[in-house]
């Protein structure tokens, strides 16, 4: 077994025995789950208010409301819940000093900082996957037709935002040391990137276009282009912060 | 052979010099006290031999390859020991032990041979419980076997025994004692007795630099007073050995012509110091004395300078 392989597996079972793992996949999936009921039951929960000489007519959901309460819930609950849970992931071995001994074994500062990253990916292409999967399940019980169109583009998007708040997770972490380091590194950038978007035309490099509004390429609203190139900026910047983190952890040191 | 030599060593943090151009040898397969007061710098000079902290200055070199800062224990040359190791709370110890050991790339079978083997080393054998639950001592403990596990060349340990009961102390130290044949310890402490019970050399720190080092015999017979106690059952004793003593402080007895002069005694209660030139010569003519009045003595000894006479000679 590598290096690699070796702290990988140290830190899935961190995430099964810490039930980190489970609670994420509680929350995805409960998101997914929602997506489609929520769509389904607010037309007629507001409709039944029936408030006296007012009529509220709403056009009947579709498959495309629920996709968009999907995109909704994920880029915001899910990251959240994401980005908390994962709120210590450098700090809190640096913190401790958990790092020390596995370092003086000759691991590569590189590889801890890439293998964190590799597990936390997988954990969360696992719960976005099981969110995906129940949305998709109840979407076609409920309404059965989807659109399909630019299908894979438009969920990769919110996908990828993930893994660029993981870096950014990592890299605040190394640069702190601490958790409260690593959540407002990761609420810096973002209050960085909403400032950004008020300058016209930076949505399309800007990584927050991904984030939320991909739904709008499941029926054509959008062109693809308006989020292949933040989606681009977006991969790249993840490996930037990749970079960084091992260049950071090389200097300073455990 | 030495397995680490530093040369020179320089480090300061902001304006203060903690380490002001120490050097040291360590020879293979010793137990090197490296000794010093809280603060002293100990921990800093373990860090950078460790290759976990900057140097300002000087040369590190472990078994003739330099240690070079971020590249933490020459790829498993070096065994650490921290203070207070940290371990994964959810982690048992033999899963511990095998990460560890698939960390230094060992094969997996000599992994779970050594594990075993270092795990009855420390009592931690049968131990299924998470580290998480374990109490400082058998933390420290797992700290030993861990570091040992991929046959380092050399073990630094930073104060091993500082916060662990009398009983962990002892264990600790037999164990530290045991592998002196498989490695070489560098040992930072500031109790002395550990240093007395388990090392062959010490090196003092104090004020950023080397104020004593050498063998424990070395110091102790470069720093020997030569003294003599001896305590007596009752004062009538005491009186009766000193009879022959004349005026001008020599110990005569009526029988013998050679005297035995002594530069100066502390007289207290039953019990009496002498401080005297020759130790042997000395020895002897008051076994004589003894011998001859039938004078029981409770004890008759010659002093041995202490780890912490020494200790206060060299902070001095």
């Amino acid at each position: 077994m590598t290096p690699f392989a070796a702290f990988c597996g140290k830190e899935l079972m961190e995430v099964r025995r810490t039930y980190r793992l489970y609670i994420l996949m509680a929350v995805f999936a409960l998101l997914g789950l929602m997506s489609p009921i929520v769509a389904k039951v607010i037309p007629d929960l507001i409709g039944g208010m029936g408030i006296e000489g007012v009529v509220i007519t709403f056009p009947e959901s579709t498959a495309m409301d629920s996709w968009t309460q999907f995109f909704g819930n994920v880029s915001q609950i899910g990251i959240l819940a994401l980005v908390i849970v994962y709120g210590g992931i450098m700090s809190g071995e640096l913190s401790k000093g958990t790092l020390v001994n596995v370092l003086s074994k000759g691991i590569g500062r590189g590889e801890v900082v890439m293998s964190k990253f590799a597990v936390a990916s997988a954990v969360w292409t696992a719960c976005y996957l099981l969110s995906f999967a129940a949305a998709y399940a109840y979407t076609e019980f409920l309404w059965d037709s989807n659109e399909t169109a630019d299908a894979a583009l438009a969920f990769a998007c919110p996908w990828a935002y993930g893994l660029f708040m993981l870096s950014i997770l990592i890299l605040g972490g190394i640069a702190f040391k601490t958790t409260y380091g690593s959540l407002l590194t990761v609420l810096g950038a973002t209050v960085l990137m909403g400032l950004a978007s008020l300058i016209p035309g930076s949505k399309w490099v800007n990584p927050l276009t991904v984030s939320g509004e991909s739904y709008a390429l499941l029926n054509g609203a959008r062109p693809p282009m308006e989020f292949a190139l933040p989606l681009a900026v977006c991969v790249s910047l993840t490996a930037a912060c990749l970079a960084a983190s091992v260049l950071a952890f090389r200097r300073k040191g455990a | 052979m030495d397995v680490l030599n530093v040369r020179n060593l320089k480090k300061s943090f902001g304006d203060r010099r903690v380490i002001d151009g120490i050097s040291l040898d360590v020879p293979e397969n010793s137990v090197y006290g490296f000794i010093g007061v809280n603060g002293a710098g100990k921990t800093t000079t373990m860090r950078m031999i460790m290759g976990l902290l900057q140097k300002d200055g000087g040369e590190i070199t472990v078994c003739g390859k330099p240690v070079a800062y971020g590249e933490t224990g020459l790829g498993g040359l070096i065994g650490y020991l921290p203070d207070v190791p940290e371990f994964y709370g959810f982690m048992r110890p033999m899963e511990y032990m095998r990460m560890c050991g698939a960390i230094s790339r060992m094969p997996s079978g000599l992994v779970g041979e050594r594990a075993r083997e270092l795990l009855g080393l420390v009592g931690l054998k049968d131990q299924r419980k998470r580290i998480g639950s374990f109490s400082r001592g058998m933390k420290q403990r797992l700290g030993v076997a861990q570091a040992l596990l991929n046959e380092p060349r050399l073990l630094i340990c930073d104060e091993p025994t500082s916060a662990l009961d009398p009983i962990g102390r002892k264990d600790v130290l037999g164990i530290l004692g045991d592998i002196r044949d498989r490695t070489t310890v560098l040992l930072s402490t500031h109790i002395l007795s550990d240093v007395e019970k388990v090392c062959d050399r010490v090196a003092v720190l104090h004020g950023g630099k080397i104020a004593m080092d050498g063998t424990l015999g070395e110091l102790r017979s470069r720093h020997r007073a030569d003294k003599i106690r001896i305590e007596f059952m009752s004062a009538a004793d005491k009186a009766s050995f000193l009879r022959p003593l004349d005026e001008a402080g020599s110990l005569e007895p009526a029988s013998q012509g050679s005297g035995v002069p002594w530069v100066a005694a502390e007289d207290r209660g039953t019990e009496l110091t002498l401080e005297v030139k020759d130790v042997e010569g000395a020895m002897r003519a008051m076994l004589r004395i003894l011998t001859d009045r039938r004078i029981m003595p409770l004890r008759l000894e010659v002093m041995e300078p202490g780890m912490e006479g020494l200790f206060l000679e060299a902070i001095a």
